[in-house]
């Protein structure tokens, strides 16, 4: 049952560099938590915590209920994936799989069964057990780290950028199997990444960090369409974010942005605290319709689409309304645009999400869509 | 077109070249004994002269392994200043001449001026070795610990490994290549090591002394069949070290990790241990000659100090020479193996290597034969042998360095318009020059500090090691004290140029 609580971790490196501030998070038993953040944001440092390998300046980790703060790495139970493996280059692959139980002094002959079991468990080829890791492929290197950190036979798995060394078809394919695998086991899983599609796909809760803080932890589906602040909307996905003047608070609630006034009544306004002034109005691309025919409601703006991207099973579009970007995508099949198409483009009020304007740092959301 | 093709053939002379001037300048003179010989005698001397430098040598290796890896872990694992202090120290007895190194490990161990505790013989020439073959062992292994991944520790401890376990499991097997060359470097530097073990010696005689020894009384048979046994033990032991450092396989059970715990636990220990012999058996003893040197009244009369001076200038003219010759020719060479011209770089690095670990007295004598012939100077003969065994000081680090530079580099410089030439000193020599640099710095300072081979061609005309050797035996103190210090002054200097240069480039 090991439940993780972190109490007010600090870190800081080299004096002035603050990785981690002041940050508390408990990660029930059995749940697979994924921390988010760009690169530089904690994530790493936090995990490395939990594992004993960064001691925090202040703070406290607890696992299954017991103070590990003060304990070496060596002394907290936990199976651990490190982002380049780390396997041991002079042993066989079943040589790393049975490293934890080597050193938990377990008999030779249950110590070969644990490391062959963990190995099938993460669809290792046994066959290939006796090779070196230089001899394996990125993704059988990847199954062995898993089999070594499970072997460890903690029920705390953590994962550093686990995937982030493979190819993008089989690092698909591999974290589904990790997710899979900790539901199977039971195990409570931490799994750090930047790869926002890897987050959503595995996780149970997903941890998005900034700057050292924890800007939101929720579920997937919360993350993605509540965002509870600009940077959580920014970081996931892809977000439209126009500068708006509020034009009506309370009923009827009317924003003017994209050179008209739109009426906003269904949009969450729950992030948003004021009731005049400017604001930001965030839409998905998804959510945002483009047509030849007008609509027949109130939100939409003429636009000219400018560039036209095929991704796959789906087409994305930016265009220009007035000077200002927008973009839209949707699916792929069925009758498209093309550059240069004068359109309409709408959105429905329950789309839109309202955030008070920042100080500072809008430009460069803003900055970064259009780009 | 024609500027292109000119270009390509020139360097091609000059890979023609380097590999003549290897040949007859360095590799054939280093083992012309092997060819010259008329077979090998077995005399009772020659056996236990043999059986002592083995004895010598493994004892002075296995007090270096156990000591020297876990400094070398320590110097590793320590950061800032601390880091930077023990590194230099380690380096100190590296750079001393071993005829210097020689007279200060007497002074403190056998003489009345030190603890006057060692009789000259089998346990000082034990004491001597250790000072020299140390260093060897700690830069090496320090070396491949610093470039070991931490991760892999880290991973063995979330495993569950305490430190020394994980040491033994984990970290001490991936340097093992390293831990391999290092003895194999102070085994043979232990068995080659000649000017310093005559001071030490006493009636104990070990294989290249003997060697010297018969030369002189004009037992060329006997001289000749030592340094064929040492000639083939050394490259034997050099290419045994490269096959196990690949191939010895390793296994990590067996020792309970229970038990280590406990034992992590007297690291305090184990670090007072390895830092007390640093300092005591090898440091002190090495660095001996200052307390003499302070405690002596006066200079030692002009007449002495010029003998000095004028083997300070022979050292310099052979040193210098020597260098600049095979700067030339070490660089085409280097290139080759770099760059694996026409498939032999293989072939001439291990010949370089060869050359590198025969001993010097045997070595010695074996250019002694090859230029017998020769009507020349001796100091000439002298900056010959000296050739021989310099050369590969100045491939090796360049040889690495020009190995490692990337090979789009010089091809971009081509897609640029560059011919191969401006190529090499645009884009190559910019890069390598550190390399180059500390090649040469180490082929003078090998120079400038050679015993064995200078004492195995020279009659009249006295290095300065050879100078301190013959000044030592003569009792003349004082005399050997002030050109120790000399000697190591001018290493001094060119050690810290050396690493300016590194850091600057």
């Amino acid at each position: 049952m090991p439940e993780v609580k972190l109490k007010n971790i600090t870190k800081k490196f080299g004096g002035n560099v603050v990785a981690l501030h002041d940050v508390s998070l408990t990660v029930k038993d059995k749940e697979y938590v994924v921390l988010l953040g760009p690169s530089g944001c904690g994530k790493t440092s936090l995990l490395k915590s939990i594992a004993g390998i960064y001691p925090p300046d202040s703070g406290s980790v607890s696992i299954g209920g017991k103070n590990v703060t003060k304990l070496p790495i060596e002394g907290r139970n936990i199976g651990m994936m490190f982002q380049n493996y780390a396997l041991f280059p002079h042993l066989t692959a079943e040589g790393n799989a049975s490293y934890g139980p080597l050193m938990r002094e377990i008999p030779k002959g249950k110590m070969h069964e644990i490391a062959r079991k963990m190995l099938a468990l993460a669809k290792f080829p046994l066959d290939r057990a006796g090779a070196k890791p230089s001899e394996l492929s990125g993704g059988m290197q990847q199954r062995v780290a898993l089999a070594r950190a499970l072997a460890s036979q903690s029920s705390l798995l953590l994962l550093d950028e686990p995937l982030s060394a493979l190819d993008a078809k089989i690092g698909e394919e591999l974290r589904h199997d990790l997710r899979a695998l900790a539901k199977k086991l039971g195990l409570t899983a931490i799994h750090v990444t930047h790869n926002q599609e890897e987050a959503m796909s595995t996780a149970d809760t997903i941890v998005v960090m900034s700057k050292g803080k924890i800007m939101q932890a929720d579920t997937p589906e919360k993350v993605y369409f509540e965002p509870n602040c600009l940077f959580v909307a920014d970081f996931v996905g892809e977000a439209n974010f126009f500068e708006g003047e509020l034009v009506r608070a309370r009923k009827g609630l009317a924003v003017r942005f994209l050179g008209k006034e739109f009426d906003l009544a269904g949009a969450d306004s729950s992030r948003l605290p004021k009731s005049a002034g400017k604001v930001v109005v965030m839409i998905r691309p998804e959510k945002m319709a483009i047509a030849k025919k007008k609509p027949g409601h109130k939100n939409f703006v003429e636009a000219k689409i400018e560039v036209r991207r095929f991704l796959g099973e789906k087409v994305r579009y930016e265009l220009s309304a007035g000077g200002q970007a927008i973009v839209s995508k949707r699916l792929g099949f069925g009758k498209g645009f093309k550059k240069g198409d004068s359109v309409f483009v709408s959105f429905d009020s329950e789309n839109a999400m309202l955030f008070d304007y920042p100080e500072e740092k809008f430009e460069k959301i803003v900055g970064r869509q259009t780009a | 077109m024609g500027g292109f093709l000119k270009a390509r053939l020139l360097g091609n002379l000059l890979y023609v070249a380097s590999i003549l001037f290897f040949f007859l300048f360095v590799l054939l003179p280093a083992i012309f004994v092997l060819i010259k010989s008329g077979g090998i005698t077995l005399e009772p001397g020659v056996l236990s002269a043999l059986a002592t430098s083995f004895e010598i040598a493994i004892v002075s290796t296995a007090l270096s392994l156990a000591f020297g890896i876990p400094l070398a872990w320590m110097i590793s694992r320590s950061r800032g200043i601390r880091k930077q202090i023990l590194d230099s120290l380690v380096d100190m007895p590296l750079i001393m001449p071993t005829s210097a190194l020689g007279f200060s490990v007497y002074l403190f161990w056998g003489s009345q001026y030190g603890l006057d505790v060692l009789e000259k013989g089998f346990w000082l020439i034990v004491a001597l070795h250790t000072t020299f073959v140390f260093p060897y062992v700690v830069r090496t292994v320090s070396a491949a610990f610093d470039e070991l991944d931490k991760v892999y520790e880290t991973a063995a401890r979330s495993l569950g490994a305490n430190l020394l376990t994980c040491f033994r499991t984990v970290s001490f097997p991936l340097v093992k290549s390293a831990v391999i060359i290092g003895a194999m470097l102070a085994f043979t530097r232990s068995l080659s090591e000649t000017g310093a073990t005559m001071m030490v010696a006493g009636l104990a005689s070990t294989a290249p002394v003997a060697v010297l020894a018969y030369r002189n009384a004009g037992n060329m048979q006997g001289a000749i069949s030592t340094s064929i046994i040492l000639i083939v033990v050394a490259v034997a032991f050099l290419f045994t070290a490269k096959y196990l450092a690949r191939k010895l396989p390793f296994t990590v059970g067996g020792i309970s990790p229970r038990l280590e715990s406990r034992l992590a636990r007297l690291s305090l220990l184990k670090d007072a241990a390895t830092l007390g012999f640093f300092a005591l058996i090898i440091l002190v003893p090495a660095f001996f000659f200052f307390v003499f040197l302070i405690g002596m009244n006066g200079l030692p009369p002009q007449s002495e100090l010029d003998r000095i001076y004028d083997s300070l200038a022979v050292s310099f003219l052979v040193a210098a020479a020597v260098t600049a010759i095979n700067l030339f020719f070490g660089f085409s060479m280097a290139m080759l193996i770099g760059k694996n011209k026409w498939g032999l770089g293989k072939f001439f690095e291990t010949a370089n290597d060869i050359v590198l670990v025969v001993p010097t007295s045997a070595l010695g004598l074996s250019l002694g034969l090859y230029w017998a012939g020769v009507k020349l100077p001796e100091i000439a003969i002298i900056a010959l042998a000296h050739l021989s065994f310099t050369f590969p000081y100045i491939v090796t680090p360049i040889a690495a360095a020009v190995g490692q530079l990337d090979k789009n580099m010089e091809e971009a410089a081509s897609t640029l318009g560059a011919s191969p030439y401006r190529a090499l000193r645009t884009i190559t020599l910019p890069l390598i020059l550190p390399s180059v640099l500390a090649g040469m710095v180490m082929a003078f300072m090998r120079s400038i500090s050679e015993t064995g081979a200078t004492l195995a061609v020279s009659k009249d005309i006295a290095t300065v090691p050879v100078l301190i050797v013959s000044l030592v035996n003569a009792e003349q103190f004082p005399e050997a004290a002030v050109a120790c210090l000399i000697l190591f002054a001018i290493s001094f200097v060119l050690l810290v140029i050396m690493r300016r240069g590194v850091k600057h480039a």
